[in-house]
């Protein structure tokens, strides 16, 4: 493509910087001098993707081994998909601008169901047949990783390979074998068969899948020598795993525009709603001097002013206070400011809160999930109502006059009575603020209420329950409407439609290939931006497709049923989940990692959380 | 407490960078350098940035001002020039760093190049400004389409190959020269593909903005 053209096409459309590329840390490499050329795609805008950690290590990594280089691509808004299509402009990369039709690896992450159509529409607007069985050259091979592949069955016929697990190593030795397999003349299909082999590489074209009468999956059988069972991959030790020295530092302001310092990996909660706290088991934490070394490196290169520790629950990792001593013995000096976002009720103690104050006074968000101790159990969130009280007093006593408080709604069991309770709850918290006797004159207190509404996820306990209709979403957010008396507390919520479509597609199986093309040829993209989400398109596609959307998301699911994603293992059991579920429906919590080990099994790794003396 | 000026060029992938971007992008390049910049004293210390006059999203420019403050009255001018070189990527260069002589507000013209596609359309471009019947339309902040004349505006209008360089009113009463290319393709009833370039920036009675 002529630049100069390109360049005049860019200032037709709405924020050009996100497709100019240069920015300080990005890679150039001569094409003509490295042996593998990897497209790094983000399904979704350039502010967006340029805010995922996971890239930023991927990117580095592999751009630090010469004979890789590894470009940028993100989805194109829709005005400049437009001007791409209608000047013939196929789908580039930021750095050399080449398309990716030119790459060997053209990489995805998935890391919401919601993006699907975006990860097709770009292999189309890269000018490539979108299912894997049309693309036959060993030369661009479509891979993917991040959360959603723990369950991809729904776009398994678009992707050639599936990275289960962490991607620093598994992604590497599959890029050494298509070096291997192209050296030595092999075909794509000679090429999938070995790379089946790798632990952690799961090759979806491998496995056949039958289905019951009611539809239901019957079996799925791996062929050509794959394995039974395909485990996720890890890495065990944090410290020495790879971490960047810089960061690719966009222009334009982006979703996440700070440096950002990995802690931990994990989650020793076990909260059943939550597939990111089993996905990623078990915990395994970075020292503090590591962790506070990367991080003042990140600042230097990058330039950022600010830094925010990234774990799944940031006051939960084990030496917090070190750390943060350790942070603030430079962060004042370099004029850094640090935001620790994720802290958990429960452990926020007032000395927590001073450091905080400390660093900076921003809005303060605790995640209760549910309105009463009955749902609160049911979940295994391990709050009391007393903590979350506790807590809002402190914090108004430090001065703060608003909280915000996230919920769900629909979780397995939930009445009217547990709606009733998140009203409730805010109601005493807005109570607490006016029984202090020194509250700021004048000032009226705030309590934002989020309220999204709870889809069920593979590898959860929750795996087998149904979702709730439309219709009940719709009835029980109006019924929370009505509970809530006061202009204190502010309610907001979740469009009940985007989340029964990514109900149906977590827990999908292959046949929703069919409907995610009809969907994209009916213009469904960006389907996570509500100004772009079309359900009438969606129930279109999926009656022309004679599939029941509702048999995915509404269906309780039998102990015994062949779930579409059983032959993955996430080294969590399906027994430990079949457990977890029937303690749910008792009310029965269970203590988190650090407390009990509940035999979930991610010790097969020999590493992390684990093997710490309780 | 020492004051900066910094003359650069901004050119290449920078020209789809928008005003307020720069801002944090030099944000960012200053902390990197190294120098000993002077922060506010707010609650968020931030470097105090100043640039002279913003530049129009795709243009380039050859005459781009930054003023800044330094803690050390006595830091070597050159010594700033090196340490920000040293950090900033291919698309900008630093040309000049002195102490500042006008005031930012004292701004009364901008210096532009236009690069047409061919001599013919330079040359075309360059009748149409002498007609005496130059009528832009523009959109005001409130959103309304205000059309105006604008002859009596042009400072002044040189053309040599395929090149226009015009001197255009800027600071308080601005005139963008993306608005007479507009006119000049209403009339001629196609877009012409026109690089524009910042040249020069220019204080009371035409002198050079220093």
């Amino acid at each position: 493509m002529d630049n100069k053209k390109l360049e005049e096409l860019f200032l037709t459309v709405q924020k050009p910087g996100r497709y100019c590329g240069g920015e300080q840390g990005s890679v150039i490499k001569d094409k003509n001098k490295v042996d593998v050329r990897f497209a790094f795609c983000f399904p979704d805008t350039y502010e967006v993707g340029m805010s995922h950690l996971g890239m930023k290590i991927l990117y580095s990594c592999f751009n630090e081994r010469e004979d890789i280089w590894c470009e940028r691509v993100f989805a194109p808004w829709i005005d400049f998909e437009k001007v791409m299509r209608e000047n013939g402009i196929p789908l580039f990369a930021l750095e050399s601008r080449d398309p990716v039709k030119d790459f060997d690896f053209i990489g995805f992450t998935l890391q919401y169901e919601m993006s699907y159509t975006n990860v097709v529409n770009m292999l189309d607007l890269a000018g490539l047949p979108i299912k894997s069985s049309e693309r036959n050259e060993l030369n661009n091979i479509v891979v993917a990783g991040g959360p959603c592949a723990c369950n991809a069955e729904p776009i398994a016929d678009f992707i050639d390979i599936f990275f289960l697990g962490e991607g620093e190593e598994v992604d590497l030795q599959v890029i050494d074998l298509y070096k291997e397999c192209k050296k030595n003349g092999l075909t794509k299909a000679q090429f999938l068969e070995k790379a089946a082999k790798i632990e952690g590489v799961y090759v979806p074209s491998l496995y056949e899948v039958s289905y019951k009468a009611d539809g239901t999956v019957k079996a799925v059988n791996p062929k050509n020598g794959a394995p039974k069972t395909v485990k996720k991959r890890i890495i065990t030790d944090m410290d020495k795993s790879y971490y960047p020295k810089e960061f690719v530092v966009p222009y334009i302001e982006i979703v996440h525009d700070r440096a950002v310092q990995e802690i931990y990996r994990g989650c020793i909660r076990g909260c059943r709603f939550c597939q990111a706290g089993f996905l990623y088991r078990p915990v395994r934490e970075k020292s503090p001097d590591v962790i506070s070394s990367q991080a003042k490196d990140l600042c230097l290169s990058t330039g950022y002013d600010e830094i925010s520790l990234s774990s799944l629950s940031t006051s939960d990792y084990t030496k917090l206070e070190e750390l943060l001593n350790n942070l603030l013995s430079w962060t004042d000096e370099e004029k850094v400011s640090l935001s620790l976002p994720s802290l958990r009720i429960d452990n926020f103690s007032p000395e927590l809160l001073s450091k905080i104050n400390h660093i900076r006074k921003s809005g303060l968000t605790f995640a209760p999930e549910a309105g009463t101790q009955r749902l609160r159990d049911v979940i295994n969130k391990n709050i009391t109502e007393k903590e979350i009280l506790d807590t809002c007093r402190i914090a108004f006593a430090g001065g703060h006059t608003s909280v915000k408080l996230y919920f769900m709604l629909g979780l397995p069991t939930e009445t009217d009575e547990d709606l009733k309770g998140i009203a409730d709850l805010a109601q005493k918290i807005v109570d607490i603020y006016y029984a202090m006797p020194n509250r700021p004159k004048g000032r009226s207190v705030d309590v934002g209420v989020s309220v999204s509404t709870f889809v069920p996820k593979p590898f959860t306990p929750f795996q087998f329950e149904p979702q709730i209709t439309r219709e009940e979403i719709v009835r029980r957010q109006n019924y929370l409407r009505s509970c809530v008396t006061t202009k204190k507390v502010s309610l907001s919520w979740h469009d009940s439609s985007t989340s029964f479509l990514e109900g149906v597609f977590a827990r999908g199986d292959r046949r929703l290939g069919a409907v995610i093309e009809a969907a994209l040829k009916k213009g469904c993209i960006f389907d996570s931006w509500t100004e772009c989400f079309n359900l009438d398109k969606w129930l279109e596609a999926f009656s022309e497709c004679g599939i029941d959307p509702e048999f995915y998301s509404c269906r309780q699911r039998e102990f015994d049923e062949v779930l579409p994603w059983d032959h993955l293992d996430y080294a969590v059991s399906k027994e430990f989940f079949i457990r977890q579920n029937k303690l749910a429906h008792e009310a029965k919590t269970t203590p988190n990692c650090r407390i009990a080990c509940a035999a979930c099994g991610a010790n097969c790794y020999g590493e992390g959380v684990c093997f710490e003396k309780r | 407490m020492k004051n900066v000026r910094v003359f650069f060029s901004k050119k290449g992938r920078l020209r789809f960078v928008s005003h307020l971007d720069m801002n944090r992008f030099f944000t960012r390049v200053l902390r990197k350098s190294g120098l000993p910049i002077w922060y506010t004293e707010g609650f968020n210390p931030h470097p105090y940035l100043t640039f002279a006059l913003p530049l129009s999203l795709g243009f380039e420019s050859i005459y781009e001002v930054l003023d800044f403050r330094l803690i050390e009255d006595d830091f070597p001018l050159e010594e700033v020039k090196n340490k920000l070189s040293a950090v900033l990527p291919e698309y900008v260069e630093i040309i000049k760093v002195s102490e500042p002589v006008m005031k930012a507000g004292k701004i009364t013209a901008a210096g532009f190049s236009l690069c047409f596609e061919n001599e013919k359309a330079a040359t075309e471009f360059a009748a149409f400004l002498a007609t005496g019947n130059v009528v832009i339309t523009k959109k005001t902040k409130k959103g309304d389409i205000k059309v105006e004349e604008v002859s009596e505006k042009i400072i002044s209008v040189k053309r040599s190959n395929n090149e226009v360089c015009l001197v255009l009113p800027a600071g308080n009463d601005n005139l963008n020269p993306s608005l007479l290319v507009s006119a000049f393709n209403q009339k001629q009833g196609r877009e012409y593909s026109v690089g524009y370039t910042r040249t020069a920036l220019y204080g009371q009675s035409n002198l050079l903005f220093e």
